[in-house]
């Protein structure tokens, strides 16, 4: 709000100088630093919700960080540039609905801010405007979103026909001193419910993931899945029931094992699209992305250092040991076995159900590995190499490329982040301690 | 009489509603979504909610629809197309009333019933009585109360009774209290014209 008015006041204030008195400028300030003030209520900023956002910038800046510079070959490629100007413009757009989502305290706000997010990821996911399946994927992205979001919208209009109130606060004061079986507790409940399936809808949680798949797979198919986005996007899928069993039990322990898992998966989400990026920019001598799991075949002998991050990357995703995504699933499980829930079967049943689907989704990653490691890559290089001139020149394009594809700056976020997966076991003590601390704020502030 | 006008608008607004979907022609659904509009307006304004009601009919019948009815029209859609996607469409009819009558159990078995409160049911209060006939359940009305949660009688009312003009009480809320939602949902509306400059802009 005050950098709002900052801003717009530096520039009123040498354009519209000799319209505007000083003294209604300082009125105009007057007025915005009282409402600063006074507007701070439908927006609350506690400790977890800022160290989430701070979270979600840095992890915002390593993103951006990693798109390589092509500016030097897109005249050779045309108008297919791999990055578009407006890219990190909707990158901010949906930045500051993200942290504004973080810390809304109103419905109103909420809605907005999710409104704000997610509108600005529609358009990042049509971006590529020449590519048929980014459009479907932002077509069928955007009519889904809109569903939840009417979703979201009824039950908020429940919660408000129900009480009259907005604020999250004065709705849980309102609720406390109600009782159970009194209508507006039973509106108020059914609005919670569809909000619900709202938001799951919007995580793409297990009942309600269909449209996930296609999606990711515009924008950049378990056993039989042979591309690469959407088996990650089915990851994605099994990883958000992991959060939603951490979210599910409220205890502090809980909720510490569900920031830490959050912290972490998106960690190594992050550096396993960045690497693919790399790999793209690499491999395919144009700047497209790399769809099937058949492009990465020996990838290991072509580019060891990449295939080794991505591997990490896996396993981690997978939950093998020494790296941080074990952990986060140590974390979640343990909370879940908590004496004070052992009285619940269910979770017991959750919790062996969770053990049980990461053990086979390991198979889906091992066979990546697998792939990269120790197939021989058959298809692509065999017909380049078909037709004899154009080889050579590809060749030599291909080389420049590897010189200039993967800036400085992906490899160094890449190796950052493979380094915090790796080594995180030596070092626990960082995450872990604010993760705790986050937690012990929601629950003793 | 009010009562039986805002049932009448309300089922009016809900049948063109399914007409949009289900007619094959789709200038003929364009018309039926202004229908809908009119129907809601109408709605809002016998409610007491008149600002609303006009600007819906101002901003969408007046502007949207008709943006939607002329692209529809440089479409030039061949009807032959649109037909082998409306037997599709049909192939999922009884998922859909399956689903559907789901979610209207869930709400009705959830949505309190109100004492005191009785109706001109025209719609509703058919449903009500299937509803009863069906399941054997006749000592609550809920679908009735479906209807209740958005009439203006139980809901804050402040709005509307507060003296001088509604446009008058919508900004000086808006400019005051709400200021910052309004700034939100100008950078939303930033967003919505950057957009499509974005995808549509030509490259050289």
């Amino acid at each position: 709000m005050l950098t709002i008015s900052l801003i717009s006041l530096l520039i009123a204030v040498p354009l519209f100088s000799y319209r505007i008195t000083p003294d209604l400028f300082n009125r105009i300030t007057s007025l915005s630093l009282a409402f600063a003030g006074y507007l701070s209520g439908f927006f609350h900023v506690t400790n977890l919700s800022q160290g989430i956002e701070v979270f979600l910038l840095v992890v915002g800046s390593i993103i951006l960080i990693s798109w390589a510079n092509f500016s030097i070959n897109t005249s050779r490629y045309g108008s297919e540039t791999p990055t578009i100007s407006e890219y990190s413009l909707l990158i901010i757009f949906t930045t500051i609905g993200g942290s504004l989502l973080i810390s809304s305290s109103d419905i109103v706000s909420m809605f907005l801010s999710i409104e704000l997010q997610s509108f600005a990821v529609y358009v990042l996911a049509t971006l590529y405007r020449n590519s048929e399946s980014a459009t479907a994927a932002g077509l069928k992205y955007f009519l889904l979103g809109g569903l939840s979001s009417s979703l979201i919208l009824l039950g908020t209009a429940l919660i408000y026909s129900n009480t009259g109130l907005t604020h999250f606060d004065s709705i849980y004061n309102l609720l406390s001193v109600e009782d159970i079986d009194s209508g507006v507790f039973r509106g108020v409940q059914l609005g919670i419910v569809l909000i619900g399936v709202g938001f799951l809808f919007k995580v793409a949680a297990a009942p309600f993931h269909n449209w996930a798949p296609d999606v990711y797979d515009g924008t950049v198919l378990g056993l039989s899945q042979y591309k690469i986005k959407r088996l990650l996007t089915y990851s994605t899928i099994s990883h958000v029931g992991f959060l939603l069993l951490a979210l599910s039990m409220n205890t502090q322990e809980s909720v510490e094992s569900f920031i830490f898992y959050l912290v972490q998966y998106t960690i190594t989400n992050v550096n396993v699209f960045i690497v693919l990026l790399a790999l793209g920019y690499i491999i395919s001598n144009t700047p497209y992305d790399i769809e099937f799991i058949e492009q990465l075949k020996s990838q290991f002998g072509q580019n060891p250092f990449l295939s080794v991050s991505f591997a990490v990357c896996l396993f981690s995703i997978a939950g093998i040991p020494p790296l941080i995504g074990f952990f986060a699933k140590q974390i979640v499980l343990y909370s879940s076995m908590n004496e004070n829930n052992a009285s619940f079967i269910g979770y017991y049943f959750l919790s062996i159900t969770a053990i049980l689907v990461s053990v086979i989704s390991a198979f889906y990653y091992l066979k990546i590995v697998q792939a990269m490691y120790f197939e021989k890559s058959t298809s692509f290089s065999e017909i380049r190499s078909s037709d004899g001139e154009r080889s050579t020149i590809e060749l030599s394009e291909s080389t420049l490329y590897k010189a200039t594809s993967v800036s400085n700056l992906h490899s160094v976020a890449i190796a950052t982040l493979t380094i915090v997966i790796v080594l995180f076991i030596f070092q626990p003590i960082i995450l872990l301690n604010s993760c705790h601390l986050l937690a012990l704020s929601l629950f003793y502030y | 009489m009010n009562n039986f006008l805002l049932d009448f608008l309300a089922l009016g607004a809900i049948v063109s509603g399914i007409l949009v979907i289900t007619s094959k022609n789709p200038v003929i659904s364009v018309l039926f979504l202004i229908s809908v509009f009119v129907n809601v307006a109408g709605y809002l304004v016998l409610l007491g909610v008149g600002f609303i009601g006009i600007s819906y009919i101002v901003v969408y019948v007046g502007a949207v629809t008709v943006l939607f009815l002329f692209v529809i029209m440089m479409l030039n859609l061949q009807l032959a197309e649109l037909n082998a996607v409306g037997s599709e469409y049909t192939q999922n009819l009884p998922l859909g009333a399956i689903l559907g009558s789901v979610f209207l159990f869930e709400l009705t078995s959830v949505l309190p019933p109100v004492l005191g409160q009785s109706f001109s049911q025209v719609m509703l209060g058919v449903l009500t009585t299937i509803h009863s006939n069906l399941l054997g359940k006749t000592d609550y009305n809920n679908v009735n109360d479906v209807h209740l949660a958005f009439q203006s009688l139980n809901i804050d009312t402040a709005f509307t009774s507060t003296s001088g003009l509604q446009i008058q009480s919508i900004g000086a809320m808006l400019y005051t209290h709400a200021a910052i939602w309004l700034i939100l949902a100008g950078v939303i509306l930033l967003l919505a014209m950057i957009s499509p400059i974005v995808l549509s802009m030509n490259r050289k």
